[in-house]
């Protein structure tokens, strides 16, 4: 049976991008602003900021590899 | 993302460290880490990682219930000639009594002290016989069917006798723990220690006095018996070592760092 249609992995990427692009910005937002959630621990990490990077960059990796056209390649 | 899934009258209770009796509780342990280390967004991900992780976890185990149920259980005991359709019935009914059990099982974790200590106890009543099971089954090829079920059988009903031994007599805790003051943990670990070498020395016992499979019909079943297949060379980041080391590296990096 051929497969057809946009590989689940695709719509996973898009979903790591999103969500790592609103944790990033946001963790951009709070480190320039200096303005930090109350009672929250460990701010100075800023772990937004590398959590949603490397969210954004985990899901353009699938965003890239399992694009439609190029997926089953 | 919304800033918390949690309620806002519970969030604010616990970024306030209310001298709450519920705040208190074994069971909140990683909710009220996430609360206290994430932030926005990142709490929301941690929180839907949570669920996802569970959901993921039922559904497996609820496949897993209804498969053994239907195929093991139902069909070779109870109704052999069903038709296809019957056994797909059967198998949706036992998914919605077994939710509907284990919800059950929900309202018996109130009185342990803690999910924890409630799941370790299963574990060392079901889980650690069949740990001896597994291992002597997989790893010697002497081992009988006959001596793996009674194994099994008399390692569960040893560990749950100890387990309802202490339950009665908690002096008794000081056999099974070797220590009077041991605490719920430690005495689900020695159980589970004691259920183990139970069900190893009943298995060695039995099989010595049963006969075992030819060696020939132990291939792929036993390890040293099975011929392994050969491995092709692959790029090195296909390769399981290359990735074990690098794990292995980052463990000690990270012991180094937060020792």
């Amino acid at each position: 049976m051929r497969s057809s249609g946009i590989p689940i992995w695709f719509f996973i990427g898009v979903l790591l991008v999103v969500y790592g692009l609103m944790i990033f910005g946001y963790g951009v937002y709070e480190w320039h602003t200096g303005i930090y959630p109350p009672l929250v621990q460990l701010t100075s990490l800023h772990m937004p900021v590398w959590w949603g990077g490397l969210l954004a960059l985990l899901g353009l990796f699938y965003v890239t590899k399992f694009r439609p056209g190029r997926a089953g390649k | 993302m919304a800033r918390t899934t949690l309620p806002a009258a519970y969030q604010q209770k616990v970024l306030s460290a209310a001298p709450d009796s519920e705040l208190h509780s074994y069971n909140q342990a990683l909710p009220l880490m996430m609360v206290r280390y994430l932030g926005p967004g990142l709490l929301g991900l941690g929180i839907t990682a949570l669920i996802a992780g569970f959901m993921s976890g039922m559904a497996g185990n609820v496949s897993a219930f209804s498969t053994v149920w239907t195929y093991d259980l139902y069909k070779p005991l109870i109704n052999k000639k069903g038709s296809d359709s019957h056994y797909v019935m059967v198998g949706r009914l036992s998914i919605v009594i077994g939710v509907a059990i284990s919800i059950g099982a929900g309202y018996l974790v109130q009185h342990a002290h803690g999910i924890m200590d409630y799941v370790q106890a299963l574990f060392s009543i079901f889980i650690a016989p069949l740990l001896a099971t597994i291992l002597l089954g997989m790893f010697w090829k002497r081992a009988t069917r006959l001596a793996g079920f009674l194994g099994l059988l008399f390692g569960i009903v040893f560990s749950a006798s100890l387990f309802e031994w202490v339950h009665l007599y908690p002096a008794k805790l000081a056999y099974v723990a070797l220590s009077p003051d041991a605490k719920p943990m430690a005495e689900n670990v020695f159980r589970a220690l004691w259920a183990c070498l139970f069900t190893a020395i009943v298995i060695f016992v039995v099989s010595l006095f049963t006969k075992p499979r030819p060696v020939a019909e132990l291939d792929g079943l036993v390890y040293g018996i099975t011929k392994l297949p050969r491995e092709e060379p692959v790029p090195f980041y296909k390769n399981e070592w290359t990735w074990a080391i690098l794990v292995v590296i980052i463990f000690a990096a990270l012991n180094i760092l937060f020792w």
